[in-house]
């Protein structure tokens, strides 16, 4: 159920979506879902990064907390 | 001795509350016919939990979904991602009202925020920032960013990011 506030008059509506309103919700849903997915590859691929190179790092001598000082936690 | 910044109004300067929401499982939240009245809008919102912890909300303006209308970054994150979007808020770490804020009786588990729009009925692009907090990992918002619209703000929508719905307390106040 939608809920509007009409700020001029203070009336309050509750009501179900229209179809443009439903088609409007759906195009919103895939752009979210779209978006998040995109954001997450990204953090994924960043963290790959970043697990190489502490393992590279180890494989040089480095301690955990010598790597932890250069590429983070 | 005290200067008058530019947009100052001397016979209205105060904050004042022009509406109040309560919705209860609502798929929308809308505020529209806005009027022009005041220099900025400032929006409190609290008490707020969604129906699925995977879900967030986001906002929209004047009902407008034209594609990279919002450029705007988070702060919380300390990300260097800057983002455009047909919505403030299109991904969880975007978003005024974060994932896993599903609690209906644990208020740090609520999402509580504030969300200012800068010279709303002026004829510029909007400025806006937005702050969030609950206690959950990775939900909590400090973003600011610009809409590019020159209309007066009418209207502010919360957008879900899927079917789920929302309950809380939120307030809009006119700032003069």
């Amino acid at each position: 159920m939608r809920y509007e506030v009409n700020v001029t008059t203070g009336e309050i509506i509750e009501r179900e979506s229209t179809a443009e309103e439903l088609a409007q919700e759906a195009v919103d849903q895939a752009a979210a879902a779209a978006a998040n997915a995109e954001r997450l590859a990204v953090e994924e691929a960043a963290a790959a990064v970043k697990d190489s190179a502490r393992a590279k790092l180890a494989a040089l001598g480095l301690t955990e907390e010598e790597i932890a000082a250069l590429v983070g936690i | 001795m005290y200067t008058l910044i530019s947009g100052e109004n001397t016979d209205k300067a105060g904050i004042t509350l022009i509406a109040t929401a309560t919705p209860s499982n609502a798929t929308t939240i809308s505020f529209t016919s806005i009027p022009g009245t005041y220099k900025h809008l400032q929006m409190i919102y609290f008490d707020v939990f969604q129906s699925v912890s995977s879900g967030w909300w986001g906002i929209r303006l004047n009902n407008d979904s034209t594609a990279g209308q919002y450029h705007y970054r988070n702060q919380a994150t300390l990300s260097s991602v800057t983002s455009t979007a047909t919505m403030i808020g299109t991904t969880n770490q975007y978003a005024p009202i974060g994932a896993n804020t599903t609690s209906s009786a644990t208020y740090s588990l609520q999402t509580k925020g504030v969300i200012d729009i800068y010279r709303y009925a002026e004829s510029t692009n909007k400025f806006f920032t937005v702050r969030s907090a609950q206690e959950a990992t990775d939900t909590y918002a400090d973003l600011r960013g610009v809409y590019i619209g020159t209309a007066a703000i009418t209207q502010i929508d919360f957008i879900p990011s899927s079917t789920q719905t929302v309950t809380g307390k939120f307030y809009l106040y006119g700032v003069s």
